[in-house]
């Protein structure tokens, strides 16, 4: 293992994270290889694999020019995840808060969670119009649910006896709020937001699958009316692609906000903390600090 | 070290942003509907059951050879799916002209509508039953106790209407929704899991270029019902008339352009929708049964409303039910505009294709 002041190399990390997946990856296409070698799928429905890889690049380098497709759908997925991510939070924040609230809008916020998708969506393209609008709504009202149960479960199961240390400290309400029920409730409300970021990105397609110009839902209908199946199966990979490209942004950003659940990078920080304040001493003290010194 | 205060206010920011995003009408028809002041052109938008498509390449040709920038409109598509009632964006203001079906035109009427048809595109119907070309169905009738397959349940009205004409009833055959992916229909109807199958047109076409072989069996009434005729509502007619005649003119000379010049259209459409060429036996077989649909009867008057197949149309809904009251076919058509639509030099119009192909092929 590599070590400087900062930077480890963990070949194991590399292993787990990447190697992992790719090991899996080569099994399901084995598998997917013997199916249709066997006959168990036929080839007009699930493409051989390796036609699937030649139409993905042929899509994204070629003449047909997917980008502002791509384009269309990651911009209704991330535009109605901030949506539904903001409505889902504002309305869990007075839910917890207030038993009242969150007796009026928990059916309703379940009502609406339960209803199928493909119900609302021409009801939502009749109200918000053919453009990107519609699209984005429909995004937003399948993020909400989880991002809202997930604010609301945060925020109520906060450390009871954290909160009777605020009470006797005499912190008032909102401090309490702030310092202590929001930083708790993170945790559980970037699982709701790692959820709700997939979630949006189908209620983008979902939208483009009844009313689009563009899009990677546009595609896929294009493609299954013309049996081009290995382009449409291409399409569903660069959907999977931008899934996780949206998954893992958010557990990034869990990891910047909600620091302290990483003991490395809490380790980190307090390391680099210490480091500080040594240097500043020695500044103070008229040494010339040294890296590495204790 | 970013504070929570600093976290907020930039959570806010990107909150306001999205709000912004969606908010933001970008998809309203123009507001006054009066002619164009200064020059600007008109906004017409029209909806169609599709995205930009071969199926529907009038527009498309139309935009590139700059038959709606002469007639002073600018066309914006609302596309939907067949799922949503085109009548109802023409209800709502969403649209201003709306490609629709006879049954959606006659049953929004018969529930009050005022929809108007004004320009009717396709002398043929876009939709029908096949079988599996081996198969022992002979005829519409011969579906008694067999099982079909629908494209989607708005099938399921005009696909009752066919069995009723044929002297069957819904209780002697089973239905069921297979969709419109090509790969499942296909795949239903070479392993028998469907005896028959009702879409459209162009889903037939579609699995005939990839070697699936069928036979058309829609009985001969319902195959000359219009598809997709053009309908508004009286009030746009009355405030956004010239501009409605314009684009329909310029829409004329596009699905001209396809009747005489057919290598121009494939060109263009080869242009606007790549993704529609990637099975090219699909591409060429789809522009070539779109072209044949878009063939009107009478090539001087292109989109002729024909109130005798609508009278057909109506009856074959009333016949299952579907509509209690019938409503008079000639408040529901109007020809006005037609002659002055089909106004335009035929000769004109095929210079420019080819001046077109010249710079572009």
């Amino acid at each position: 293992m590599l070590r400087s002041a900062n930077v480890r190399i963990e070949p194991r990390k590399l292993r787990d994270n990447v190697g992992a997946p790719l090991v899996f990856l080569a099994f399901f296409v084995l598998l997917w290889k013997i199916a249709l070698w066997e006959g168990w799928v036929e080839d007009n429905i699930i493409p051989h694999p390796e036609d699937v890889v030649t139409s993905f690049f042929d899509l994204l380098f070629g003449d047909v020019g997917v980008w502002d497709d791509i384009g269309a759908t990651l911009w209704e997925a991330v535009a109605g995840f901030i949506l539904g991510s903001a409505f889902g939070i504002a309305l869990a924040v007075p839910s917890a808060l207030s038993p009242l609230m969150r007796r009026m809008l928990q059916p309703y916020a379940i009502g609406l969670q339960v209803t199928p998708r493909i119900a609302i969506a021409p009801i939502i393209i009749a109200w918000a119009g053919f453009g990107y609008s519609s699209k984005i709504w429909i995004a937003a009202i399948i993020a909400f649910f989880p991002v809202y149960v997930n604010a609301l479960t945060g925020i109520l199961t906060v450390d009871e006896d954290a909160r009777e240390m605020f009470r006797s400290l005499g912190a008032s309400r909102l401090q309490t709020f702030l310092r202590l029920m929001v930083p708790s409730s993170l945790p559980v409300l970037f699982a709701g937001l790692k959820t709700a970021s997939g979630l949006a990105l189908v209620g983008a397609v979902v939208g483009e699958f009844i009313s689009a110009e563009r899009g990677l839902g546009v595609l896929v209908q294009q493609f299954s009316y013309q049996l081009a199946v290995a382009d449409a199966f291409a399409v569903i990979v660069m959907l999977m692609f931008l899934g996780l490209i949206l998954y893992f942004t958010m557990e990034w950003l869990e990891r910047i906000t909600v620091f302290w659940l990483h003991d490395k990078r809490l380790v980190a920080r307090t390391r680099r903390r210490a480091e500080r304040a040594r240097r500043k001493s020695a500044r103070a003290a008229g040494v010339e600090p040294r890296l590495g010194d204790t | 070290m970013l504070t929570l205060r600093s976290r907020t206010v930039t959570l806010l920011a990107t909150t306001a942003l999205a709000v912004g995003a969606c908010g933001g009408d970008d998809d309203e028809p123009s507001g006054d509907g009066q002619a164009s002041q200064g020059g600007e052109p008109t906004e017409i938008v029209f909806s169609q059951p599709t995205p930009p498509s071969l199926l529907f390449y009038p527009p498309l040709v139309a935009e590139q050879l700059g038959f709606f920038e002469e007639e002073n409109v600018k066309a914006e598509l609302a596309p939907a799916a067949e799922e949503i009632p085109s009548t109802a964006f023409l209800e709502n203001g969403d649209a201003d002209i709306a490609l629709s079906d006879v049954d959606e035109i006659v049953i929004a009427r018969s529930k009050g509508g005022e929809q108007v048809v004004v320009f009717s595109p396709q002398h043929s119907n876009t939709a029908g039953t096949v079988v599996p070309a081996d198969s022992e169905i002979q005829a519409f009738g011969d579906l008694a106790g067999r099982k079909v397959g629908l494209a989607s349940e708005e099938d399921t009205s005009i696909f009752q209407a066919q069995l009723q004409d044929a002297g069957l009833s819904k209780d002697d055959v089973e239905t069921v929704v297979v969709g419109t992916s090509g790969a499942t229909i296909a795949n239903v109807l070479e392993e028998g899991e469907v005896d028959a199958y009702v879409g459209a047109v162009s889903d037939f076409t579609a699995l005939q270029a990839n070697g699936v072989q069928l036979r058309n069996i829609t009985p001969e009434g319902i195959d000359e019902i219009d598809g997709n005729p053009m309908a508004v509502m009286p009030a746009t007619l009355e405030s956004k008339r010239e501009a409605l005649v314009g684009f329909l003119r310029a829409w004329a000379k596009a699905q001209y352009v396809g009747q005489v010049k057919p290598e121009v259209v494939e060109a263009i459409v080869r242009e606007e929708v790549p993704a529609e060429w990637r099975n090219e036996a699909v591409g060429e077989a789809a522009l070539q049964t779109a072209i044949q649909l878009f063939e009107p009867d009478d090539p001087e008057r292109i989109g002729d409303v024909r109130p005798d197949v609508w009278e057909t149309g109506q009856d074959l809904l009333a016949s299952v039910g579907i509509i209690e009251e019938k409503v008079p076919i000639e408040q529901a058509l109007d020809d006005q505009l037609v002659e002055e639509i089909n106004d335009f030099d035929r000769a004109e119009v095929e210079a420019a294709a080819d001046a077109w192909l010249q710079e572009n092929g």
